[in-house]
């Protein structure tokens, strides 16, 4: 950390965000905007320079030499995350794991890797891992009409209902391989739902070319187990996860099964709440 | 065996769900979901009863009769799930699921003891990092990957179905 320390830092952010105190500092004031950008929905800038977790950002660019290029490195404390040519992909990925950090360990709510969205009053979870067709699937239910929640992450409060936070939805519209594209629920002609919902259902599912959907109904107990697959916090605090996620298991309709088309399965989970 | 083993009790996060319960293993970082049928027997070893008055108890709460190799197998599940204190465990003998199933008849299957396993990941799991085909590489310092994408530091490997990079 001493090394990393000695680097000349030229800005720095501090933030208060799920009652976690961050900061994130760069060694080129070019970026601060982008910084600022990509902080977690609802962050408040703090003014004391104490933090609970510092991230770095080492801008790269042209070496000493000719042909020789410094990579962009993302450090947590004094972890290095990540090591790349390309300086958006360092931003982005600054992005994810502070957005990680404070969704493992937020200290009141509970918060499930999903995307969600809001039907009929009640809010609909698609719990899945990077390239299972989450954002697909939620802009899909967006434009039929649901409110849109989140895209990355559930929300959840001590009594299982689950709050908004609206990032804009990262949809890879050029393959897995290529970095996800950001687009706003308004570009989807859709809204952004504002109050915590009660859980109604949960799909558990996962993209792949001509399946049908034929989901079958999982029980609260295995519901609750899928759902620690995906609860950023279930290792950290598990008693307190586990808490949060029994009443939602209770009350809402737990579905798995894989599927196809995003717009065909959309309608039918929508019906399937009184659509 | 005059009475059931013990649960192993460090380090576990149990929650009752309708009959289910679930079991947060912290030490191993593992959950398991206990069917009805070996949650009762769970709680038998809980109260250190026979295996005798565990199966009586499973017959009053599953409302039928249940044969001894229901709690045997039951026990046997718990064990391999790592449930048990091992020094404890002397099962006379274990029965298979299918010979349980035989002598439990076709209405029996929904009772059979089921635990399902989950190993639960680290939270950078969920991190959406991983190849990027512009630059061939990936710029990712993380074990853990999305199952089916391509992974590991030169973007040549696969991920595998337990989320690593393989």
């Amino acid at each position: 950390m001493g090394k990393l320390d000695r680097l000349g830092w030229a800005v720095g952010v501090a933030f208060e965000a799920q009652g976690l105190r961050i900061g994130i500092r760069a060694t080129t004031p070019e970026v601060h905007e982008r910084i600022v950008g990509l902080l977690p929905p609802g962050a408040r800038p703090v003014r004391s320079p104490e933090v609970d977790q510092l991230f770095s950002l080492v801008v790269g660019g042209p070496g000493p030499r000719a042909g020789v290029r410094r990579l962009n490195l993302v450090y947590q404390e004094a972890k290095m995350l990540v090591r790349t040519p390309e300086l958006e992909e360092a931003l982005r990925m600054l992005e994810v794991f502070v957005h990680l950090y404070v969704a493992e360990r937020a200290r009141r709510r509970v918060f499930v890797h999903a995307g969600v969205v809001g039907w009929r009053g009640r809010a609909i979870l698609v719990p899945g891992r990077s390239l299972s067709g989450k954002s697909t699937l939620v802009a899909a239910l967006v434009q039929a009409g649901a409110a849109y929640y989140s895209d990355e992450f559930a929300l959840l409060d001590s009594r299982g209902r689950v709050h908004p936070y609206p990032i804009p939805l990262a949809l890879r519209v050029d393959g897995p391989d290529r970095p996800p594209v950001k687009r706003t629920v308004e570009m989807l002609s859709g809204t952004v739902g504002e109050r915590p919902l009660p859980a109604g259902l949960v799909v558990l599912t996962r993209y792949e070319a001509g399946a049908r959907w034929r989901p079958r109904r999982l029980s609260p107990g295995r519901g609750l187990l899928e759902l620690l697959d995906h609860a950023l916090a279930a290792r950290y605090a598990p008693s307190r996860v586990m808490a949060a996620l029994a009443p939602l298991v209770t009350r809402a309709t737990i579905l798995k099964g894989r599927r196809g088309d995003a717009w065909t399965v959309a309608e039918r989970i929508l019906y399937h709440l009184g659509g | 065996m005059d009475r059931l083993p013990l649960p192993r009790v460090p380090d576990l996060v149990v929650r009752e769900l309708a009959g289910e319960l679930v079991v947060y293993d912290g030490a191993r970082h593992r959950a398991f979901c206990l069917n009805p049928t070996v949650a009762s027997v769970w709680k038998s070893c809980q109260s250190r009863r026979s295996p005798a008055e565990a199966r009586r108890r499973l017959e009053r709460e599953l409302g039928r009769e249940i044969p001894d190799d229901v709690v045997w197998l039951a026990l046997d599940q718990l064990q391999r799930a790592g449930l048990l204190d091992e020094s404890e465990v002397s099962a006379p003998h274990h029965p298979s699921r299918r010979q349980v199933l035989r002598r439990m008849g076709a209405a029996g299957a929904a009772l059979i003891p089921v635990v399902a396993t989950l190993v639960v990941p680290p939270a950078v799991a969920a991190a959406s990092c991983g190849c990027n085909a512009k630059t061939g590489t990936n710029a990712c310092n993380n074990a853990h990957c999305a199952v089916g994408a391509r992974c590991g530091k030169t973007c040549t490997k696969t991920c595998q179905p337990n989320g690593n990079c393989g």
